[in-house]
């Protein structure tokens, strides 16, 4: 945490890299946008455009982004809120999670949790905490008698902060922000997930709050060994928790690294742009030259060429030829990144492409 | 904007359809035969009874041969009570004094709310508008059923300044006629002085309005004084919507004077009254308008109220004694009928709104 | 951790209630309606009369009229109010001995030595007792030339025998009749009894003095106005008269809110539960349902519904389920769009999502989460249903449509004023029959509509002076 109040930092436990997941292949997600008086589709919003990755068991992975970078798209997806995907595929401790459906779907869902950004609008405002923490034990008959509900939701309670007795029976708008943020972890550990999306989960928050709520995040982690897709929309947020980063750019991923190496071997101009974006504590260090400038473009009409040329500092003619692919490369072991340019970069090396555009 | 109009258009038949199959269905359902009802027949003129209604041939077919009719004839058949009367007879007699009587109400609702709910607005919080506003909260709250006969029993029965009860119209074009001459007089000096310079049709539209409006309520006025057994029917009708109207027009007008564009007319040094006419006006008198669709249904649902108080041979009084006698032909007709007057007021309600308020777009 | 609670603020329904009761014409319409509710539900208890039951020589009393009973047996213990207690016709036998007489006044009193009887308007013709030494009096009216004649004249009378005739010189006219009854010579545990036959319907009035007695007294009187027992008094007023029928008008009102509420309650929540659900469904699923369930809502609001519901009416019988179901159809329209509304944006909000995310099933979800909070508009839309379904209740039964329950026409408001404006007279001389319910049935409206507003500003403080 930069500059944090964070009273003593737990420190992350190695994930279990043997292990994975979660693993998406090439995702997409468009969304149409209809005119006139049939409902004709004119375009799309490309949210997520082909977006590549794994998490591994007990691992954090960082995703980070402007705001309408898709970001939030990937975890929506992956968690089955926007049916259906336009492409691609993921697969969840093997299990195809894109195909299943019914009752299958219904079991898939007690291994994936999402905790949300906005702690006011992700609480019923007309449920107690005990009704929405327990529902899911309900739901999933994991509970039979209300005593038994109680008893597993004040252990909950217990297990985020909160005080089992005195909360248990209040409703949302009684508690503060960082409570409320507390009772939405409770609800998603409720089930005991393997994975859980941290959808910009401590972004609404006070950056002391913000401290709190990622080390109960981490020591939850340690407890549980589950994994976190960790969405937010600055580096400086996700750099203690995650495992490792990846940054995303108009609907794909331009750089994936460990979090070490990402922080201090940024490889892509954007990424660069990002880290410089975080304010620095240090007075004597000196100013970022790589400020980044402009604004988002359009995502029903982003530029030819590489998306992100517009806004970046080495941009050359050639980054604006239409429907080139973009190479991928390797620069390190898990340190990818997409790139026109990329065979400047010592010890570069192709492993692939993402299509043009 | 014609798109939209098309597409009511559309819209309409749909509607009617679904209406008259509806109410169809619902005489089908009926149990028992509708001349089991009342009276013992015997088998054989309950035969040809049937077979003169045509209720021996299965509902389907029924209800395709009267739906033919009333698409290509615009004919409703024979009354199932009155052997001698089509339900058409019945709805030509009928329909007269309650159109009358409905346009005499919208007309005097409309002249009487819009007035009250101006000066209401424009003199806020006076001693006006706390009175006019108490009396029209009331005035919506008290059902027509009760204001009719309570107005019978104050000016018929103890003053005895009105007639009770009939139907005894009398008219003259001449007063709505004045009104006409002295419009054109207008516009006319109007040229002169002014000059053809600054003619423009939006503005005589807008004049066109205001003397339609004038003409209107002076032919309602002459109407009442010369036919006093129209005068508390057409107030028991116009009542609630009245009432309806001066709330809605002073709400609408505080909403408008209260915004930038009329404070800056103000600011203008403009006159009070071009403030109030010029833009208020404009700006307030769209809730009004688009209320005028719910209150012409209000109006014929209400004519089947006053009709009976009064005894005005109407078609709601005769939908009434129909539903009470079960003569479904008849009711089936004026069913139809006042489907077919309510979607096309109300088309002609929405297509003024949307003259009137240029920020909607028939999308 | 708890120590950074917030103070437990007011909930939303209780800052609404703050809101609500800053509102002095939307606490009065509470009141008004609660009281109205109250009297409707305990309608039997609160009603002074059955308005089942019609005195048929009471017609059209105006309001106020002191109440002639048909037979009104007193049980009078010393020391105690008067408690009635009502006998049925058939036990009061009449003198049987061919008198001109079709009434009677029988006091029977214990441990008492003198009993005043005054009658007014009686035309007494016969007067009995059981040995005590009584004192007939007649006071005449001065308008009366042969009472005028005969005032002050003091009739003593003998000791009265068992079926003895009027004292001799005692005319057989209207007036008012003073009995003074002295007994003398008694066994201490014997009854007194005084019966006093007299004409027909005649008796406005009796006071029944019994001089400090000290046991029971029963009075039993037949169409008597107005009854005094030792000054305790004991009267029944038509506080808002009879109707053509001898019906207490306001029994009439209080029973006739029994039926207009039950109606606006009934089929408010038949039509609001349809709606609601309807509206949730059609805002929750989306799409192409969506888009078909609210074009089918369209279709339905264009309709001329209240001409449908008199169809309906025509065509079944008219009983309470086809009047719940035929006013349902058309209150369910307007919430199930507003209900869809707020459906629409409540299920974009995050907690939708945690469900799903769950595992909720899409039924619950709609009943747990989107439903409860669309609370707020369904309760304003509650209040505002109920007049509007009273109201067309009170039409429907004005224009002819009355409802059966159990067989038996019940009367609701509607019925009531349809029946009091047949009744008004050439001269509008019997008014209270149309006015009462008339007012009743506007201030109960009146009353709903500014609750209801009330209500809307409350719970949602954006809407506020809309309409």
């Amino acid at each position: 945490m930069s500059g944090g109040a964070a009273p003593a930092v737990v420190r992350r436990k190695a994930a279990d890299t043997s292990r994975v997941v979660l693993s998406v292949k090439d995702l997409k997600k468009w969304f149409p946008i209809r005119k006139g008086l049939f409902s004709k589709v004119v375009a799309h919003v490309k949210a997520v455009d082909g977006v590549t990755f794994d998490i591994h068991a007990g691992e954090t992975l960082g995703f980070v982004g402007e705001s309408g970078c898709g970001k939030t798209t990937v975890g929506r997806a992956i968690l089955r809120l926007l049916d259906p995907v336009t492409g691609g595929s993921a697969s969840f401790q093997g299990q195809d999670l894109l195909a299943v459906g019914g009752d299958e779907l219904r079991q898939l869902r007690r291994k994936m949790q999402i905790i949300f950004q906005d702690p006011y609008s992700s609480l019923n405002p007309r449920m107690t905490v005990e009704s929405i923490v327990g529902e899911a034990l309900t739901v999933h008959g994991i509970v039979r008698t209300t005593k038994e509900r109680r008893e597993r939701v004040q252990e909950l309670l217990k297990k985020v902060g909160l005080d089992p007795v005195r909360h248990i029976a209040r409703y949302p708008h009684e508690f503060s922000g960082g409570q409320r943020q507390r009772i939405g972890i409770a609800r998603a550990i409720a089930l005991e997930p393997d994975l859980i999306v941290c959808d910009e989960a401590v972004s609404a928050l006070d950056v002391s709050i913000q401290a709190q709520i990622i080390n109960l995040l981490q020591q939850l982690q340690e407890e549980m060994g589950m994994s976190y897709l960790f969405i937010a929309h600055g580096l400086n947020v996700v750099e203690h928790i995650s495992h490792r980063v990846a940054v995303m750019y108009l609907g794909r991923i331009v750089e994936i690294a460990p979090s070490d190496r990402l922080y201090d071997h940024p490889s892509h101009p954007y990424t660069q742009a990002l880290l410089s974006a975080i304010p620095e504590t240090d007075p004597d260090a000196p100013m970022n030259p790589e400020q980044l400038q402009g604004e988002v473009p359009n995502p029903i009409n982003p530029p030819a060429g590489c998306r992100f040329h517009p806004r970046c500092r080495f941009a050359e003619a050639r980054c604006k030829a239409k429907d080139q692919p973009i190479p991928v490369w390797r620069i390190a072991p898990g340190h990818e990144m997409a790139c026109i340019l990329g065979e400047k970069i010592p010890g570069a090396e192709r492993i692939g492409e993402q299509p043009g555009f | 904007m014609g798109r939209y109009v098309l597409r009511r258009l559309l819209w309409t038949p749909l509607v009617l359809l679904v209406l008259v199959t509806l109410t169809f269905a619902l005489i089908k359902a009926a149990p028992g035969n509708p001349f089991a009802m009342d009276r013992v027949v015997s088998e054989e003129i309950r035969a040809q009874l049937e077979a003169r209604y045509g209720l021996d041939k299965p509902a389907i077919v029924q209800f395709g041969q009267y739906l033919g009719r009333v698409v290509t004839d615009f004919d409703f058949g024979p009354s199932m009570k009155f052997k001698d009367r089509t339900v058409n007879d019945i709805i030509a007699n009928g329909i007269g004094p309650t159109m009358l009587l409905g346009a005499c109400a919208v007309i005097l609702a409309v002249a009487i709310g819009l007035t009250a709910g101006t000066i209401g607005a424009v003199r806020q919080n006076s001693v006006f508008d706390h009175a006019s506003m108490s009396a029209a909260t009331f005035g919506m709250s008290v059902p027509n059923f009760v204001t009719g006969p309570v107005l019978v029993l104050v000016f018929a029965l103890s003053w005895k300044a009105l007639p009770v009860s009939g139907f005894d119209p009398s008219f003259s074009l001449l007063p709505a006629l004045g009104i006409a001459a002295l419009h054109v007089a207008w516009r006319v000096t109007e040229r002169i002085r002014v000059g053809p310079a600054g003619f423009s049709w939006g503005r005589e539209f807008a004049c066109l309005w205001l003397g339609l409006l004038l003409a209107a309520v002076t032919s309602v006025v002459t109407l009442l004084a010369r036919s006093p057994t129209l005068i508390l029917p057409a107030v028991t009708l116009a009542l609630p919507f009245a009432s309806r109207i001066a709330r809605l027009m002073r709400a609408g007008m505080l909403e408008v004077i209260g915004q930038d564009y009329v404070r800056t007319a103000r600011a203008k040094g403009l006159s009070e009254t071009t403030v109030v006419v010029r833009h208020a006006l404009k700006g307030g008198i769209l809730p009004v308008v688009s209320y005028l669709g719910p209150a012409i249904t209000g109006v014929l649902t209400g004519s089947l109220v006053v009709e009976k108080i009064f005894a005005i041979p109407g078609i709601g009084r005769e939908f009434v004694e129909a539903a009470l006698s079960r003569d479904y032909m008849l009711v089936l007709g004026i069913v139809v009928l006042d489907g077919l007057l309510l979607v096309l007021f109300n088309l002609a309600v929405d297509v003024v709104y949307g003259f009137l308020d240029p920020r909607i777009r028939y999308e | 951790m708890s120590a950074d609670l917030d103070p437990p603020s007011d909930g939303p329904w209780a800052q609404a209630w703050k809101r609500l009761r800053r509102n002095a014409m939307a606490i009065a319409g509470l009141v008004v309606v609660s009281v109205m509710a109250l009297a409707a539900t305990f309608a039997g208890t609160v009603a002074p009369f059955d308005p089942r039951i019609s005195e048929s020589w009471e017609t059209s009393l105006p309001p106020g009229a002191r109440h002639l009973d048909l037979v009104n047996e007193f049980v009078v213990t010393a020391g105690q109010a008067p408690r009635e207690r009502d006998v049925p016709p058939w036990l009061h036998d009449g003198l049987g001995d061919g008198h001109d007489h079709a009434c009677e006044l029988d006091v029977v009193a214990e441990e008492v030595k003198q009993l005043r009887v005054t009658m007014d308007g009686a035309k007494v013709t016969k007067i009995q007792g059981d040995g005590a030494r009584t004192l007939a009096k007649v006071e005449l009216g001065p308008e009366d030339h042969l009472r005028v004649k005969d005032a002050g004249t003091r009739i003593e009378a003998k000791a009265l025998e068992p079926g003895m005739a009027l004292p001799e010189g005692v005319p057989a006219k209207t007036g008012r009749w003073v009995l003074f009854a002295e007994w003398v010579r008694i066994a201490p545990d014997a009854k007194r009894t005084v019966r006093v036959a007299y004409g027909y319907g005649t008796v406005s009035a009796v006071t029944v003095a019994g001089a400090a007695h000290a046991g029971e007294m029963r009075i039993r009187a037949e169409h008597v106005r107005d009854l005094r027992v030792d000054g305790a008094r004991k009267e029944h007023v038509h506080v808002l008269g009879t109707d053509l029928n001898g019906y207490d008008v306001l029994s009439r009102i209080i029973f006739g809110a029994r039926i207009s509420l039950l109606v606006g309650l009934v089929a408010t929540l038949v039509s609001l539960s349809i709606g609601v659900l309807y509206g949730a469904v059609s805002g929750y699923a989306g799409g192409r349902t969506d888009v078909l369930m609210m074009r089918a809502v369209d279709v339905l609001y264009a309709m001329p519904y209240i001409f449908l519901v008199i169809v309906l009416l025509t065509v079944f019988d008219r009983n309470l389920i086809v009047l719940f179901v035929a006013l349902g159809l058309v209150q369910w329209l307007t919430p199930a769009r507003v209900v869809r509304g707020q459906i629409l944006s409540i299920k974009r909000r995050e907690f939708v999502d945690a469900a799903v995310t769950l595992g909720t099933t899409p039924w619950r979800i709609l009943v747990r989460h989107l439903i409860p909070n669309t609370m707020g508009v369904v309760v304003v839309f509650t209040t505002l249903t109920i007049p509007a379904v009273i109201l067309e209740e009170s039409f429907l039964s004005f224009i002819g449509l009355t409802v059966k329950f159990g067989g038996e026409p019940i009367d609701s408001w509607g019925a009531l004023v349809d029946s009091g404006r047949n009744a008004l007279g050439v001269n509008g001389e019997r008014w209270w029959m149309l006015v009462f319910p008339g007012a009743a049935m506007s201030l109960t409206l009146f009353s709903m509509n500014f609750l209801g507003d009330g209500l809307r500003d409350a719970l949602d403080p954006r809407q506020k002076g809309r309409g």
